[in-house]
Parts: structure tokens; C-alpha cells; sequence
């Protein structure tokens, strides 16, 4: 073959993962040109330890809080003091009153459950469609889908998640609107 | 009873009231979506893994998804199986065809292929020897293309010619 095992595994996962990486980079930082450098910044060393990585979604978003400070911390100066991303993310989860705080608790519960996604794609599909607000013709060229499939697909994994949530007690999902 | 997609959009209000949505500018996600190539081939670049042929799978393969064409092996081993089943099939079809479809008179005679016309003769001379090919000029001497080569025959050596292919040749 052309290319080794490792190239063409490195090329898939980064077409799976690289928007999902750049929107979640672009959301947290705010300009593009930042996120792209941190996100070029991040998939040069996930190729570097791609033999390692079990797991690349969580390696990347893992990856990827460590890319933000560093990349902050070189552009300010290494006086600067290290910037602390969790801190940053927890200030939106403390933003909720306590009941809001449990519900989204158990949402984001809902979202990570590996059974509501019958695969890999279905979990980046689910992410570009209802956390980045693709359309449905944007997240199928993504992922390499028809649009039909795209749709269809999300609303299965939809369903299933709202299954998921009946089975957590949250029976009407009208009343939490 | 509920319609199609209802859900969906009840999830996607309640993860946009309880702050889980990130929503990016579309055309921030145009960009997104248009210069993967190219930031793929520069990670490549900068971690010293890139090469032409790296480039030009890597177009290829992004150029497919954006197609809607998910590009595996086994996928391009199976077109390629089939496009060569379909082409040897079609091949012996088309041959099968002919053979039906053309009287057997007009079935080229072995060593027709000599000739642009079809026409095969055979040319015999005072010596005994018979030679076989189509008669390019009838000058003096004959030219004639055989399966060795064209042969340049004096006619006062040409005893007779018979054609071998095509009913209505004269006689010679």
C-alpha cells in the first residue's frame, strides 16, 4: 500500500475530529486565527503521539486545554502566569443556580453516554449538528455523508437521548423549557 | 402523535437554555470546511510526515468526502473489482454479438487482418509457390502484404490470383 497503517489512521481521525477540535478551539478563544494556530499546534503532536493515543476524542479535548494555556502563555510572555482553562469553564457551570447546576449535570451525563451514538460518527455528527449549528448538508460533508443520512442519523441518536433522559426521571422535557 | 424531529428540536432548546450549545458563524464553519486539505498537508508538513504522495492521496481522499463518498481500500478495491468484471463481461458480450449478428461470409477470413479492405489473395507462381496477403498495387511488380512482411512479385512470375475473402471478387 501507499501509505502506512499509522498515515492513514492519523488521516481519518483527523477528518472525523479536526472540526469538532476547531469550533470547540474557536469557541473558547474567540478569533479563528488563534484557533487555527492552536489547533495546527494541537494535531502536529497528536500525529507525534498517535501510537499511544487509545482514545482520540479524549486525548484531543484533553490535548487541547494545555494547547490553549501554552499557546496564551507563549504569546504573553512566560512571565505571565499560567492561564487556568478549567477555571475558565467552570465559572459557566457556576453561572447556574443549584437545581440548574444537577440538570445540566445530568444533560451533560445524557450527551457523554456512549450507548445514545452507534458509533464514533454519530457522537461528531450529534456535536456539529446540535452544539455547533451545522446544517445537516455542512455535517454530512463533513463526515463524508449524503445530507439524508446526516438527518436521519441525528434523529435517531435524538431519540435516544431523550430516551435516556425518560430513564433519568426527566419524563416531559417541555416542563425544563 | 408526534411529528418527525420533534425531539430533536425539544433537545436542541433544552441544550441551548442549559448553555451546552457553542454555536460558530457560518461563515467561520465555510472556512471550516473548505481549507481542511490544506491544514491537514501543513500539520503534515510540521511534524516532517508530508510527501507527494501523501499530497496526493490526501486530495484525493478529501475531494471524495466532500463528494459524500466515503474512500476506503476495500471500497476502491471493490470499484475496481467490479469496473474489471464489467469491462471483461461487456468485452465477451459485445463479442457474442457480433458473431450472432454477422453472416459468416463477412466473418474475416484467417489473415484477413492484412488487409484494410477485408480482401486476402492467393497468388500463385510459375515456380509452385503460393503466397498469401492482399495485393496493395498490381503494377509491375505486385506489391503485396503478407504476414512477413510486403512483397514486391514480378508479374511475369504470377501464374494466377485467387481471392480468398469476399464472394463477389473477379476472378484472375
Amino acid at each position: 500500500m501507499l501509505l502506512s497503517k499509522k498515515e492513514r489512521d492519523f488521516r481519518r481521525s483527523y477528518s472525523d475530529y479536526h472540526a469538532m477540535v476547531l469550533n470547540a478551539l474557536y469557541h473558547r478563544v474567540g478569533n479563528m486565527e488563534d484557533a487555527e494556530d492552536i489547533c495546527h499546534e494541537l494535531f502536529v503532536s497528536y500525529y507525534r503521539k498517535f501510537d499511544e493515543v487509545r482514545d482520540a476524542r479524549s486525548w484531543l479535548f484533553g490535548a487541547m486545554k494545555f494547547c490553549i494555556s501554552n499557546y496564551y502563555r507563549k504569546k504573553a510572555g512566560d512571565n505571565q502566569a499560567t492561564i487556568d482553562i478549567d477555571t475558565m469553564e467552570d465559572d459557566i457551570n457556576l453561572a447556574f443556580e443549584n437545581g440548574a447546576r444537577d440538570m445540566r449535570i445530568v444533560i451533560n451525563e445524557a450527551l457523554e453516554h456512549g450507548d445514545n451514538y452507534r458509533d464514533e460518527k454519530d457522537r461528531i455528527l450529534f456535536d456539529l449538528v446540535a452544539i455547533n449549528k451545522y446544517t445537516y448538508k455542512e455535517a454530512a460533508k463533513e463526515l463524508g455523508l449524503t445530507a439524508r443520512q446526516a438527518f436521519y442519523r441525528y434523529q435517531q441518536i435524538s431519540r435516544r437521548i431523550v430516551d435516556y433522559l425518560n430513564k433519568r426521571g426527566i419524563t416531559r422535557i417541555e416542563d425544563l423549557l | 402523535m408526534k411529528k418527525p424531529g420533534h425531539e430533536a428540536q425539544q433537545l436542541e432548546r433544552l441544550l441551548g437554555k442549559y448553555r451546552f450549545t457553542q454555536p460558530v458563524p457560518p461563515e467561520v464553519r465555510d472556512g471550516i470546511l473548505s481549507s481542511k486539505k490544506e491544514r491537514y498537508v501543513r500539520v503534515l508538513k510540521t511534524a516532517g510526515a508530508f510527501t507527494a504522495v501523501y499530497g496526493v492521496v490526501a486530495s484525493l481522499y478529501f475531494a471524495a468526502k466532500k463528494a459524500g463518498i466515503g474512500l476506503t481500500i476495500a471500497k476502491v478495491l471493490a470499484a475496481g473489482m467490479a469496473l474489471l468484471t464489467i469491462s471483461i463481461g461487456g468485452y465477451y458480450a459485445a463479442s457474442a454479438v457480433r458473431d450472432r449478428l454477422l453472416p459468416a461470409s463477412d466473418k474475416p477470413a484467417p489473415g484477413a487482418a492484412l488487409s484494410d479492405s477485408g480482401w486476402v489473395d492467393e497468388i500463385m507462381l510459375f515456380d509452385g509457390r503460393i503466397i498469401r496477403g492482399a495485393i496493395i498495387s498490381r503494377g509491375d511488380p505486385y506489391r503485396v502484404r503478407t504476414a512477413s512482411g510486403t512483397l514486391l512479385i514480378p508479374r511475369k512470375h504470377i501464374k494466377a490470383v485467387r481471392p480468398l475473402a469476399g464472394e463477389s471478387a473477379p476472378a484472375r
